[in-house]
């Protein structure tokens, strides 16, 4: 009966009722959405992630120290060329290897150039990566022990340096040294394809100068392999570097799988941080609620009035406001969900991400909605109740 | 002889109206015997609004006492209150006093909502006192689709529907005309025949003629209380003006 009551007093002022809803739809319509973008963008994190490998490890230069002045990890010069040739034979968990030597460079075709990522590597690269060739063919090991000028494009960089050309066979400048395109990377997305391959050797003559490289990537058998592979990298570099048991490493092996959780977690967090923003709005809308209910109960005076001299209690009034305002919260509570399915369909088309559906956030959306509701109904309610109901009915 | 319906003792009621103080009632006392059917006039600050709103259970006295159907109700809190409006008195306002946009039968059951009956034996009663004040034809139409004398009527449902002892009317007829008032006296004339006590405020003599006992307030005090010699009787009324 008291629902009846909510129900019919909403539907007199139809276009008050969904305006004083608007604020909770909102706000649950919010919470909804960025909780499922956020879910989104967590999935699609750890996707380019994997897409990295997940049975890959990175190699890095431990970090330099110098009369007490520490460098950042990888600021040491202590990785070899040789270091990496020597893993595949000592390491069995290692399924391939590669060393990069890495460098921004500013690369120049004909009248466009473009800052890209060179990396010096071997043809094992595309092994460890699961990357494939599109056009054209990968450089060869006799490339890089012949430290030949041959380069291998990322997607990206010939959309923007050769866009109308076909690209293998063209000479492009590197850093002002001409390397002949004698391939084009498969595209792998994620922003990855921004990257130019050259033979290690070529890189070290002629872009750092160097004789170190900037890191190895190496891949596991499997995923399972990654701690063991950890283990004998480790083993091997240490021997290598003829460090001693009681001093560190002057490297680090790391995990993609670590870097993965890690990001995953910062992710989650920034959901949340969305989330509660975006619940912010919900107590608003719950404000918006109270501040309609209150005017909504002088409005009524006479007739609670009129209720009051028929026999209702105090109590009876105030539930009777305080379904009205929960009523009007769940139903704001209902379509702010679909709002928020909506929106977050929508970003997710935009972004083409997968948004999938929470069921958590959309029970707590809901529960929360009602808690809006009770909470900000009941001030007012309480308010007609405590009218008297000789002035009440004096009310006009 | 017949049991009091209302005995009021001595009772004083003073308001504050910002500074001064308004002695609206002093020291009245007035014992109204089941089944009758009393006028109540006096002009406006006479104090007669207040001594319908301690009858009605609505306020409290400030001193003396109010024994409702032999229950003392001078001393009750809010919600004790509203059981006795509930259970013990039937209202019937001036302006009707009707929830608009909410069905005739509703409006009749609201009383029994707050008593908790249950729905079937609801509809039921609240049929019935539809019928005794000859609307239940119109028991599923809107409030607003009713003539202000229907309306009334409805009201006079409402009052019922609880099988109140007494039943307090303020005013009942001053937003209608003349034949349309004396159908509405007509159904308390009827009512009061059946054994409920009717009390009336009014300021009409027309009106506290259709009475069988006249009070009249001023100042805060009853300056008269006298048996009406020969009531109109609304019935004969009505067949005079069709005749007419």
């Amino acid at each position: 009966m008291t629902f009846r009551i909510a129900v019919r007093a909403l539907r007199v002022h139809k276009l008050r009722s969904l305006l004083t809803m608007l604020g909770i739809i909102i706000g649950v319509g919010a919470v909804v959405a960025m909780i499922s973008v956020g879910q989104g963008a967590t999935a699609q994190v750890t996707k380019r992630i994997a897409s990295l490998g997940s049975n890959v490890l990175e190699v890095f230069p431990g970090s330099f120290t110098s009369g007490g002045v520490r460098g950042g990890a990888g600021s040491m010069s202590s990785l070899k060329l040789e270091d990496a040739e020597a893993i595949p034979a000592a390491c069995p968990d290692v399924a391939a290897v590669a060393p990069i030597v890495s460098s921004g460079a500013q690369v120049v075709y004909g009248n466009q150039n473009w800052a890209t990522q060179v990396n010096g590597t071997t043809p094992e690269y595309l092994e460890v990566r699961s990357w494939e060739i599109a056009e054209g063919e990968m450089f060869t090991d006799d490339d890089v022990d012949a430290g030949t000028k041959v380069c291998v494009l990322g997607q990206e960089v010939v959309e923007n340096l050769i866009p109308d050309e076909e690209p293998v066979g063209a000479v492009v400048r590197i850093r002002n040294v001409p390397f002949t395109v004698v391939g084009v990377l498969a595209e792998k997305g994620s922003d990855q394809d921004d990257v130019i391959l050259i033979p290690v050797k070529a890189a070290q003559r002629s872009l750092t100068g160097r004789t170190y490289i900037s890191r190895i990537m190496v891949s596991a058998v499997s995923q399972k392999n990654t701690s063991a592979a950890q283990e004998e990298i480790t083993q091997l570099l240490r021997a290598r570097h003829g460090i001693r048991s009681s001093e560190d490493d002057d490297f680090t092996v790391r995990d993609m799988a670590d870097i993965a959780s890690a990001v995953k977690q910062s992710s989650s967090v920034l959901t949340l941080l969305l989330a509660s923003i975006a619940s912010v709005s919900l107590l608003v809308g719950g404000i918006g609620i109270m501040n309609i209910m209150l005017v909504s109960v002088t409005e009524r005076t006479r007739e609670i009035g009129i209720r009051m001299a028929v026999g209702a209690k105090g109590r009876d009034v105030l539930l009777q406001f305080l379904v009205e305002a929960v009523v009007t919260s769940l139903l704001g509570g209902v379509l702010g969900i679909l709002f928020g399915i909506g929106a977050s369909q929508f970003i997710g088309w935009l972004a083409k991400w997968n948004t999938p559906m929470v069921p958590g956030a959309i029970v707590l959306a809901f529960g929360f909605s009602a808690v809006v509701g009770v909470f900000f109904g009941y001030y007012p309610a309480r308010r007609a109740a405590n009218l008297d109901p000789i002035e009440a009915l004096r009310y006009e | 002889m017949a049991h009091d319906v209302v005995t009021v003792e001595s009772v004083s009621k003073t308001y504050k109206v910002g500074e001064t103080e308004v002695r609206a009632l002093r020291d009245v006392s007035l014992s109204i015997n089941a089944g009758q059917f009393v006028a109540i006039m006096g002009p406006s600050g006479s104090g007669k609004s207040t001594f319908m709103n301690l009858l009605g259970c609505l306020d409290h006295p400030d001193a003396g006492t109010i024994l409702l159907d032999g229950a003392d109700i001078t001393h009750l809190d809010r919600n004790e209150r509203a059981v006795i409006r509930n259970r013990k008195i039937g209202f019937v306002f001036q302006n009707f006093s009707l929830l608009a946009r909410t069905p005739v039968i509703e409006n009749v059951e609201l009383p029994l909502v707050y008593a908790g009956t249950p729905t079937a034996e609801r509809t039921e009663r609240a049929r019935d006192a539809l019928t005794r004040v000859g609307l239940a034809a119109k028991m599923n139409n809107q409030i607003t689709q009713l003539s202000g004398g229907e309306q009334q009527r409805v009201a006079i449902a409402r009052s019922l529907v609880n099988r109140p002892p007494l039943i307090l009317a303020d005013e009942p007829t001053g937003n209608l005309d003349t034949r349309t008032s004396i159908e509405v006296m007509a159904i308390f004339q009827r009512l009061n025949r059946e054994g409920i006590s009717v009390v009336l405020v009014t300021h009409e003599p027309d009106i506290a003629a259709f009475a069988m006992r006249t009070v009249m307030f001023r100042d805060g005090r009853i300056v008269s209380d006298e048996p009406v010699p020969s009531p109109r009787v609304a019935e004969d009324d009505l067949a005079g003006l069709s005749a007419a």
